[in-house]
């Protein structure tokens, strides 16, 4: 096992562990800090992926930015600790199904799809910054300027919604 | 080498638990949160196979939903601090005004 | 090879001392120890309160601005190759989140005091 194979192990394990603990915490401010460390193991396996633009991405905008904003939603809400309130039953079965599906079919591609666990010869696709910027104004003008005008709707969205009087 | 299964595997795991706690949850700010658990694993298999088939095209993808998912957080959070400024109650079940 | 073997030893060095420390340290758990420690000085108050909404469009505004930026990483970096193009490209990026801006000032966004 080489030091690349053994840190993408390790991210993602990390990561599955991170996000069983997101999903168990009682106190919501807790979650979001086990979410934090679980986007960024995910970023150190970007990084390992060579797409190192994403990877800073993920950790300058979703690390830094958007569980910033959760965080902030989090305190200003002051959250207390849901618990009882039994759910209803049909829920419970949607649950049931949806994760018995999900992990059959991920056990389905554990033990019949065995070809698609061979390893494959990789090339270089480096995704660095440069590689991406060409790619983005050669094949993805139209949707570069699309994303301004979501900017746009989500910047007016929110001075609409959060201001100092409803 | 790790073969690309493994990236599907774990990318499967993870949305798997994105939507255990979008149904098992009960406060809206964590079923949030496991959207956010979600399009995580979609980014991760998309960056999987941007490896595997030597192409850019799969991170630009990445990059725009990670965009997409900036002016998500923004939206629905200031929706959900109005719904509490509103109502006092951030949990799924009591928020029942679609219900008519 | 010898570096992940660092990583393991390191790692469950680390791990081992902190287990040490945890058996055999004396244990003594006080109230005043396990009060945030804030310079020495008495608390100021008990816990994080609620503070003002200004601060959270601050915050919603940051990260918008935030996304934006990024997109312009990959932009600078090919527009010695395609100068026209990217030029306008930006320029029209620009002129629409120009709106947005102009918006959030009109808005009163920007202003702290009220």
């Amino acid at each position: 096992m080489s030091l690349y194979s053994g840190f993408i192990y390790f991210f993602g394990i990390l990561s599955i562990f991170l996000g069983i603990m997101v999903i168990t915490r009682k106190n919501a401010i807790h979650s979001a800090v086990y979410l934090i460390f679980c986007i960024l193991s995910i970023a150190g396996l970007f990084f390992l992926l060579q797409a190192e633009f994403i990877a800073g991405i993920q950790i300058i905008v979703y690390a830094g930015g958007i569980m910033v904003i959760y965080v902030f939603t989090i305190l200003l809400i002051k959250l207390e600790v849901v618990k009882g309130l039994k759910r209803r039953w049909e829920i419970k079965l949607i649950t049931a199904i949806v994760f018995s599906a999900l992990s059959g079919e991920i056990l389905y591609l554990l033990l019949r799809k065995r070809e698609a666990l061979l390893p494959e010869e990789y090339g270089i696709a480096k995704g660095t910054v440069q590689a991406v910027g060409s790619y983005l104004l050669r094949d993805y003008l139209i949707p570069f300027e699309v994303v301004s005008l979501l900017l746009l709707v989500a910047m007016i969205g929110a001075i609409m919604l959060s201001r100092k009087k409803v | 080498m790790i073969p690309i299964g493994y990236y599907l595997i774990l990318s499967g795991i993870l949305f798997t638990l994105g939507i255990i706690a979008f149904f098992i949850k009960k406060d809206l700010i964590t079923m949030f949160m496991s959207i956010e658990i979600m399009l995580n694993s979609a980014n991760l298999a998309f960056i999987a196979f941007s490896r595997n088939l030597l192409s850019i095209n799969g991170q630009i993808v990445v990059f725009f939903i990670i965009t997409l998912a900036a002016a998500e957080a923004c939206l629905g959070l200031a929706i959900i601090l109005l719904i509490f400024r509103q109502r006092k109650t951030i949990r799924s079940e009591e928020i029942n005004l679609m219900k008519g | 090879m010898e570096l992940f073997l660092l990583f393991i030893i390191v790692g469950l060095l680390t791990l081992g001392m902190l287990f040490i420390g945890a058996i055999l340290g004396p244990k003594k758990i006080s109230k005043v120890k396990l009060e945030p420690f804030e310079c020495g000085s008495p608390l100021l108050q008990k816990e994080i309160g609620p503070f003002s909404i200004k601060y959270y469009m601050v915050a919603l505004l940051f990260l918008i601005f935030d996304i934006e930026v990024a997109f312009l990483f990959p932009w600078a970096l090919v527009f010695k190759r395609i100068k026209l193009t990217a030029f306008i490209v930006i320029l029209a990026y620009f002129l629409v989140l120009i709106v947005g801006f102009i918006y959030a000032w009109k808005k009163g966004a920007f202003e702290w005091e009220e």
